[in-house]
């Protein structure tokens, strides 16, 4: 997508956030646009957060924070935004006793579509989509772990957001299901902005518009993902031995020993991979 | 082509009347024959408004069939004004919910049987303190004890979380409320002392709901019903030979002028859960 045909969809300056004594995000600077933008970071850097944020389930405790031009401190500009986004949380919960149509059913009565035509066409619409419009009378504790996720999903989709944020949104689901979700979310992001968290680099290359890395609750690369490839330029070495002096080293599957940092003696540089891109950008001190 | 199909032959075809082995020789002749498939081609498109009235009507009854129908609590709620929507969504609490009408219903069982039969008014006493408890832990059960599993999807919904809470406190009220005040008919003793359960009982609710905002539904309940139970234990006191009243008006809770304080207390409770709408609508941790 270029820049041009792109939209702000939500701009952060200087957002940071605090639980307790312990600073969890510091000061990120951000614009979110149309299309796909993936957070990567390690576990702890922030990810989480930063959606719960977008998603008005957290509030920031410093900086400023537009989401489709509303600002979420002002409550009549939080009802608006939260008409129009789609949250899938990191750990959304079930009301296990219920049926997934009933689930769904429950989450568009909290989205206030009021109407019950509406609403039952867009239940329909949204499973339809997930591929689980024929499981929508079967209770959801007896699901599989990837049925669930996609039940998760589809909620998400209710009302056809403007934002739709996806908090780890492809853990737990097989290679078919993967690449269902690769097509929906491509699908949406053709005139709404998605932004996703996730630890694959493999999502990222296949989705995303835009990346950013977080590190420490700080931003350590936002840019796309041709960008984070070369910012791993001169930084990745193939060898015969493993070098200790490297931020990160490991073996491939072909028995060469892949060094990101400093070489170890008599090592070839390589081209960076996306994946080398995201470990140089973490695994600097 | 030296001959063609006749128009019944095409006609049940074209309906799908017609059994595998005819079909398939009709098929055999029509991808021969240009005339009868023109002739079939006209055929669907006459029939076409026919069947796409009968797809519709069949749609509407399908669509009849499937819609769930509101439940009795849902078409009360509605008749007392509250969109089908939000009466959907407050009848549509978890299955838990019972559980805490059944629990209080028993132990106001035990305490009538025990008021009947026992000696002494602890029977009363007993019916009077734990009244009020059973709807502040009702209000608890019908998000789930620990809170809707589906929390984090609700909070960042559009539809208020307080109206919602607010909703569903009202109708754990008017289950709970004629329940035991047609038990509290059984007790030995009538009049006043009957029903000293009953400004408690508001001032509870409104307290779990106002302690909600700070600290959620269930551990709102907890305390607040735990205080009430510890306080109304240590402060009751009497006899077997002297009356329930005089067990309950050794306590200041049930006097006149505690009943008073339990009053404004459920009043302000309330205005404190309503100017503090909105921390129901974000997380509480991380």
């Amino acid at each position: 997508m270029n820049a041009t045909d792109t939209a702000v969809v939500a701009r952060l300056a200087g957002v940071g956030k605090r639980f307790g004594r312990r600073a969890v995000l510091h000061g990120i600077d951000l614009t979110v646009r149309t299309g796909v933008t993936g957070l990567l970071g390690p576990n702890g850097a922030g990810k989480t957060t930063l959606l719960r944020i977008l998603a008005t389930a957290l509030r920031p405790d410093a900086g400023e924070l537009t989401v489709l031009g509303d600002d979420v401190l002002d409550p009549d500009g939080r009802y608006r935004i939260r008409q129009r986004i789609g949250y899938l949380p990191q750990q959304p919960g079930f009301h296990e006793w219920d049926t997934v149509y009933d689930f769904v059913n429950h989450v568009a009565l909290l989205q206030e579509i009021n109407d019950s035509r509406r609403r039952q066409s867009e239940i329909l619409r949204v499973l339809d989509i997930m591929n689980m419009a024929d499981c929508m009378h079967q209770h959801l504790r007896w699901l599989s772990g990837g049925q669930r996720h996609r039940v998760a999903l589809a909620q998400a989709l209710l009302g056809d957001p403007q934002l739709l944020l996806l908090d780890e949104p492809t853990v737990g689901l097989d290679p078919y299901e993967r690449l269902r979700f690769r097509q929906v979310v491509s699908e949406v992001a053709r005139k709404n902005a998605v932004v996703l968290s996730t630890h694959s680099t493999d999502d990222v290359a296949a989705l995303c518009d835009e990346v950013v890395v977080l590190r420490l609750g700080r931003t350590a690369f936002t840019g796309c993902p041709a960008a984070m490839i070369a910012a791993a330029d001169g930084h990745v070495w193939l060898s015969d031995a493993p070098g200790p002096r490297a931020a990160t080293w490991w073996r491939a599957a072909d028995g060469h020993y892949r060094h990101i940092g400093d070489p170890p003696p008599g090592a070839d540089l390589a081209a960076p991979t996306l994946e080398d891109g995201y470990l140089h950008l973490v695994s600097r001190s | 082509m030296s001959w063609h199909l006749q128009s019944d032959t095409i006609g049940a075809y074209a309906t799908g009347r017609l059994g595998v082995a005819s079909a398939g020789s009709v098929e055999a002749h029509l991808l021969e024959c240009g005339m009868c498939r023109a002739k079939l081609a006209g055929l669907a498109q006459s029939e076409a408004p026919a069947r796409r009235r009968h797809d519709d009507s069949l749609a509407v009854i399908l669509d009849q069939i499937d819609r769930p129908q509101p439940t009795l609590l849902e078409r009360f709620l509605t008749a007392l004004g509250v969109s089908p929507g939000l009466a959907k969504l407050t009848a549509g609490a978890p299955r838990l919910r019972q559980s805490w009408l059944v629990g209080g219903l028993a132990v106001l069982a035990v305490a009538v049987l025990v008021a009947q039969v026992g000696p002494g008014p602890a029977g009363v006493v007993m019916f009077v303190v734990s009244a009020p408890v059973a709807p502040a832990l009702g209000i608890a059960f019908s998000y789930g004890w620990g809170g809707d599993p589906a929390g984090e999807i609700a909070v960042t919904a559009p539809l208020p979380v307080l109206r919602l809470l607010l909703l569903r406190t009202v109708v754990v009220l008017l289950s709970w409320l004629p329940v035991a005040a047609l038990l509290a008919v059984a007790l030995p003793e009538r009049g006043r002392v009957a029903l000293l359960w009953f400004i408690p009982a508001i001032a509870l609710t409104s307290l779990t709901v106002a302690l909600a905002s700070f600290v959620g539904t269930a551990r709102a309940a907890t305390a607040v019903t735990t205080t009430w139970l510890v306080l109304a234990a240590t402060t009751v006191r009497g006899t077997r030979w002297t009356t329930a009243s005089a067990w309950l008006e050794h306590s200041f809770l049930f006097r006149p002028i505690g009943q008073a304080l339990l009053a404004v207390i459920a009043l302000g409770a309330l205005v404190v859960a309503i100017a503090r709408r909105t921390s129901f609508e974000v997380r509480r941790s991380s």
